[in-house]
C-alpha cells in the first residue's frame, strides 16, 4: 500500500469538515500450531489487512475501520467516519481536545535474531511436537497435555493530519504449555507461557524444554496437595504473581480514562498510597518485552511513566484527549488491538522496581506464611480489590518451605497490599507475557521482584 | 462457480483430499461511552475466509482478510503447503457428509440490519440519561451499543454449500459510583439478541443501581449456609459445566464427566439443554461450525447425564453421535444453553433461606477440570432468615462445582437470557463455605 494514500485519506477527511484526521494500516501474518497428545489438531496461518480512519468533527470522534483496503474503500471509510462523528457531535457535553505531541516521522523495527517467517511451519510442528512428547513422558499421570505455538510478523502505519508518519513493525513469538495430571478422581492443571518481542531464536535452546517439565511437574505435584487455611498471612511473591497484581489490581486504576471516569486513584497525585520501598513504571521498554511500545497508536514517542516512586503517586498513564482533559502531558499509551479498533489509554510493561533483599533470605526471614507463585488468572475492581488464582503455594515456617497446597486464591485491595510490603528483593525480573483485556486485547508485559506483604489467602475445602 | 467453489477446486487440484471453506462478511456499528460521554461511534466492514486443507489426515488452515479469489486461491495453497509439513492427526476420519438443513428462524431482523448511526447515538445517549436519573453519584466507564450483519457462506469438498445471514443487536453499560474518597465496585449489565428486544435503558439503569448498592458495604459473616446465584452467576457456573460435557474436553480427558452419560451428577432439579434451534436464539444457526444440522439435546436430565456435546471429530472418537455443536471442524462449542425453570417464584427462593448469601457477580475461578470454585462475591446481600439485611464486601465464596449442582436446592419459574447465551433460572443451592471478614 501507498503510503501516498493514507495521505490522502485524512487530508479528504479534512476536506469533509474535519478539525484532525489520521488513519492506522495495519498487514501481517500469524502463525498458530496447536498440538495436543501426539497430533498436530491444529495449524493455521493467518493472514490480515485492514485500516482504521478516526476523525475529529465539531469535537467528537468518529471512526471507521475496513478489511477491503482499496483507494475506493478507503474514501468511502473515511466518509463513514466523519458520518459517524457528525451524528454524535451534538450529543456530547464536553468537546475533544487533543494535548500537543511532536509531529514525527519515523520507522521502527523490532529487533530479533531469527524472524519467525523464516522458519518452515514443518520446523515449528516439530518443536511443539517434541515439548508435547516430553510432557507426555511423565507417564499415565498425565491427562492431557497441549502445546500452542504463535508467531507474528506485522506492520502498523500511522499517518495524521498534524504530518506524522510512524512506522512501525513487530515480531513476536509465543509458546505456552498445558498440561492436566490425574490420579484417583482429582485433576490438576497447570500451564506456562514464554515469548514476547522476540525471534525464533529463544526455541533454539532448552528453555522451551525447561518450561515444560515446570508445567508437567508441578501439575503432578500439586495432585497429592490440599487446600490451605484461609485467611488474612503474610506472604511472599514471586516476580509473576507481582507482576499480575501490579498491572490487574493497581495499573489500571492508573489509567488516565478509568482515572477520569472516578477509582480509587483519583485526585490522589503527591499522596503517599503504598509502602516507601514501593516504585511501580509503566514501561515502552525493554525491547524484548511482549509489551514493546516505541510509538502508541497516536504516534506519540512513548516514555516511561513513573506511576508510584517511593510510595507517593507522581503519574497517570495517558491518551492525547485524556492528557489535555487533566493538564498534563500524553505519555504514548494510547493503544489499539488492531485497525477495528479506536486506541484507548492502556499499559505496556508495568513492573515494580527491585530493593537489596536476595530472594532466599526473604523466605528465610519469615517465620510463618505462604510462599505464592505463578497466577491463573483473575479479577480487579474500581476500588482496587482483587483476587486472583495462583498457581501454587507452598507454607512457609521457621524460614523453610513446608508442604504444597493447590487451588488457592489472593484477594484483597491493592493500595492495602502495596501498603504492607515490607521487604523488596534484588531480583527484577520482566517477561511474563500476557493478553489484556479492557473492552480490547493488547500484548503486554510485566514483572518485579519477589517481595513480601500481607494477602488474603483462600482455598476451596 | 461461486468463489468458495473455486477455493475448494483449487485445493483439490493442488492434491487436497477434503477442503473445508468459511467466508464470513460482515458489517457493525456502534456506539460507544467512556468517561461518562458519548466516546464516539464507530462502523465497521469485515471480510475473511477461512479454508481448511486435509492432505491424508494431515490438517492445515489458512485464513485472509480482503478476500478476492487471487488472495483466497493463495490462502488455499498456504494451507495446502503447510498440511504438507504436518504430522497426521491419527483421529481423523474424514469430513461429515452433508445432511439435509432446516432453517431456524428469527436470525435475522431487517430492523436491526436498517439501522441508522443516528439511531444509535439516540440509544447511546438514552443510557447515559437514564444512568444520571439513577444518580449523580454514578459514573458510566465504558457502555456500548453495537448491531451488526453478517453472512455466513460455508462450502465443503463432500458438496455441502450453505449460506445464512444474520444480525445482532447488544448493549451493555460498566458503571461505578462514588461518594466522597468511597469507590463502589465495578457493576455490569448487557444484554444481546438477534433482533432490537433490548432494552438500553433499562441495562443502563440497572448497572447504575447495582454501583450504588455496591458502595456501603458491610463485612459478612463466616459461615455455612446457602447460595443464591442471580441470573449471570448462575449462566456462569452453567458455562462452567459446559464446558465439562464438551465432548472435546472429554475425550481429552479433563472433565470429571468422562465415562459418566447414564449417571447421576446433579440434583433432580437440574435439567439442561443444548438448543441451537431456537428461535432467535443468540447461540442459534441453521448449520454448525463443520456444516451438520444444529438441534436441541437433552444434556442433563433430572441429574442425569444423557450425552456430551459432539461435532462430527469427537463424536466418532467417543463413539456418538453429532450434536450440531461444531465451533469448527475441530472443536466443539455449546450452542444456547437452556435450563429449565422450577416452580419458585424468587421471593419464595429468598423467603426459605435461613443464613445465606444472593450473589449477582462472582469475581473469581470456576475450574472445570476440578471443580474447583473460589473467588470473592460481588454485588451480594447477605440473607438471613429469608430478609436481606445488608449489601456485603469481601466475602469468599469456596466449594466445588460439581458438589454444587448436587445440592441444587431450588430453581425459579422466572429466566433471564444472559449475553452467555444461557438461559436460566435463579438456581439456589445448599452447603456452601462463605469466608467473610466479620
Amino acid at each position: 500500500m501507498n503510503i501516498d494514500l493514507l495521505h490522502k485519506a485524512v487530508e479528504e477527511a479534512c476536506r469533509l469538515g474535519a478539525s484532525y484526521a489520521d488513519v492506522r494500516l495495519e498487514e501481517g501474518e500469524w502463525t498458530s500450531i496447536n498440538v495436543r497428545m501426539g497430533s498436530v489438531e491444529r495449524a493455521t496461518l493467518s493472514r490480515r489487512r485492514g485500516a482504521g480512519v478516526r476523525v475529529l468533527v465539531e469535537g467528537a470522534w468518529g471512526f471507521s475501520s475496513t478489511e477491503i483496503v482499496t483507494r475506493d474503500a478507503l474514501m468511502e471509510a473515511v466518509k463513514s467516519a466523519v458520518k459517524m462523528a457528525r451524528s454524535s457531535a451534538p450529543a456530547r457535553r464536553r468537546k475533544v481536545k487533543l494535548a500537543d505531541t511532536k509531529v514525527v516521522k519515523d520507522r521502527v523495527r523490532a529487533k530479533v535474531k531469527e524472524n519467525p517467517s523464516t522458519v518452515e511451519p514443518g520446523e515449528k510442528a516439530r518443536l511443539a511436537l517434541d515439548l508435547d512428547k516430553l510432557a507426555c513422558s511423565y507417564g499415565d499421570v498425565v491427562k492431557d497435555v497441549s502445546i500452542r505455538y504463535l508467531d507474528e510478523n506485522s506492520r502498523r502505519t500511522f499517518v495524521s493530519s498534524e504530518g506524522a508518519e510512524v512506522i512501525v513493525e513487530y515480531v513476536r513469538v509465543y509458546l505456552v504449555s498445558y498440561v492436566t495430571a490425574g490420579e484417583a478422581g482429582v485433576l490438576s492443571p497447570a500451564y506456562e507461557a514464554m515469548g514476547g518481542v522476540k525471534g525464533y531464536e529463544i526455541f533454539r535452546g532448552e528453555e522451551p524444554y525447561n518450561m515444560v517439565r515446570t508445567t508437567a511437574e508441578r501439575a503432578i505435584r500439586l495432585l497429592k496437595a490440599g487446600m490451605p487455611k484461609g485467611g488474612l498471612s503474610t506472604v511472599v511473591l514471586d516476580n509473576k504473581l507481582l507482576a499480575l497484581i501490579v498491572h490487574e489490581a493497581f495499573g489500571h486504576c492508573a489509567e488516565a480514562d478509568m482515572v477520569l471516569t472516578g477509582d480509587v486513584l483519583t485526585g490522589k497525585i503527591g499522596q503517599k498510597i503504598a509502602s516507601e520501598l514501593v516504585t511501580i513504571v509503566d514501561d515502552p521498554l525493554p525491547e524484548y518485552a511482549n509489551g514493546w511500545t516505541p510509538y502508541d497508536d497516536e504516534g506519540v514517542k512513548a516514555r516511561r511513566v513513573t506511576i508510584v516512586e517511593k510510595g507517593v503517586l507522581r503519574e497517570y498513564m495517558q491518551s492525547r484527549e485524556t492528557a489535555a482533559e487533566l493538564g498534563m502531558e500524553p505519555t504514548g499509551n494510547a493503544r489499539a488491538q488492531d485497525y477495528s479498533y479506536a486506541p484507548i489509554v492502556r499499559m505496556r510493561n508495568t513492573y515494580m522496581l527491585p530493593g537489596d533483599w536476595k530472594p532466599e533470605e526473604i523466605i528465610e526471614e519469615t517465620r510463618e506464611g505462604f510462599y505464592l507463585k505463578g497466577a491463573m488468572g483473575g479479577q480487579a475492581d474500581a476500588n482496587g480489590d482483587f483476587m486472583f488464582s495462583v498457581q501454587e503455594a507452598w507454607r512457609i515456617e521457621g524460614g523453610e518451605l513446608r508442604e504444597a497446597y493447590r487451588g488457592v486464591t489472593v484477594s484483597g485491595n491493592a493500595l492495602e497490599v502495596l501498603s504492607s510490603v515490607d521487604v523488596v528483593g534484588e531480583d527484577l525480573k520482566i517477561g511474563f507475557p500476557g493478553t489484556c483485556g479492557k473492552w480490547q486485547l493488547v500484548p503486554v508485559d510485566g514483572g518485579g521482584p519477589h517481595i513480601r506483604c500481607k494477602i488474603i489467602v483462600g482455598g476451596a475445602r | 462457480m461461486s468463489l468458495v467453489e473455486k477455493v475448494i477446486s483449487h485445493a483439490l487440484k493442488l492434491g487436497a483430499d477434503e477442503v473445508h471453506v468459511v467466508y464470513r462478511r460482515s458489517k457493525s456499528s456502534s456506539v460507544e461511552i467512556e468517561m461518562n460521554e458519548i466516546s464516539r461511534t464507530t462502523f465497521a466492514v469485515k471480510d475473511s475466509l477461512r479454508v481448511a486443507v486435509i492432505v491424508g489426515k494431515k490438517i492445515a488452515m489458512a485464513s485472509v482478510s480482503e478476500v478476492t479469489l487471487d488472495s483466497a486461491l493463495q490462502c488455499a495453497e498456504k494451507a495446502y503447503r503447510m498440511a504438507l509439513a504436518l504430522k497426521p492427526n491419527e483421529h481423523w476420519e474424514g469430513l461429515p457428509e452433508p445432511k439435509p438443513i432446516t432453517r431456524v428462524g428469527g436470525l435475522y431482523d431487517k430492523r436491526v440490519a436498517e439501522l441508522e448511526a443516528d439511531e444509535i447515538v439516540e440509544m447511546g445517549k438514552s443510557m447515559l440519561d437514564a444512568a444520571r436519573s439513577v444518580s449523580d453519584k454514578v459514573s458510566i466507564m465504558g457502555a456500548s451499543v453495537s448491531c451488526s450483519t453478517s453472512t455466513v457462506e460455508m462450502a465443503s469438498s463432500r458438496g455441502f454449500h450453505e449460506a445464512e445471514d444474520y444480525t445482532s443487536f447488544s448493549a451493555g453499560a460498566v458503571a461505578v459510583a462514588r461518594e466522597g474518597p468511597l469507590v463502589g465496585s465495578f457493576a455490569a449489565e448487557e444484554d444481546a439478541s438477534r433482533s432490537l428486544d433490548v432494552d438500553v435503558e433499562e441495562i443502563a439503569r440497572k448497572a447504575s443501581q447495582k454501583a450504588l448498592d455496591s458502595l456501603h458495604l458491610k463485612p459478612a459473616p463466616s459461615f455455612k449456609g446457602t447460595l443464591i446465584l442471580d441470573y449471570e452467576f448462575a449462566a456462569l457456573l452453567l458455562t462452567a459445566l459446559s464446558s465439562a460435557y464438551n465432548g472435546y474436553v472429554v475425550w481429552r480427558g479433563s472433565s470429571p464427566l468422562a465415562g459418566k452419560v447414564g449417571e447421576r451428577i446433579a440434583s433432580e432439579n437440574l435439567t439442561v439443554i443444548d438448543d441451537g434451534t431456537l428461535t432467535g436464539g443468540l447461540g442459534s444457526t441453521s448449520f454448525d461450525g463443520e456444516g451438520s444440522p444444529t438441534m436441541r439435546s437433552t444434556i442433563i436430565e433430572k441429574g442425569v447425564l444423557k450425552t456430551y456435546i459432539n461435532n462430527t471429530f469427537t463424536a466418532r472418537i467417543l463413539g456418538m453421535q453429532p450434536t450440531g455443536n461444531a465451533a469448527d471442524i475441530i472443536s466443539v462449542a455449546p450452542s444456547n444453553t437452556i435450563v429449565e425453570p422450577g416452580d419458585w417464584s424468587v421471593e419464595e427462593i429468598l423467603s426459605d433461606v435461613k443464613r445465606g448469601l444472593l450473589v449477582s457477580r462472582f469475581s473469581g475461578m470456576i475450574r472445570f477440570q476440578d471443580g474447583i470454585v473460589s473467588g470473592t462475591a460481588k454485588q451480594a446481600f447477605y440473607i438471613e432468615d429469608g430478609v436481606k439485611k445488608y449489601p456485603v464486601r469481601e466475602c469468599m465464596i469456596t466449594g466445588n462445582l460439581y458438589e454444587f449442582v448436587k445440592n441444587i436446592s431450588a430453581l425459579s419459574r422466572e429466566r433471564r437470557r444472559t449475553p452467555f447465551r444461557v438461559i436460566t433460572p435463579v438456581v439456589r443451592i445448599e452447603n456452601v463455605s462463605f469466608v467473610g471478614k466479620q
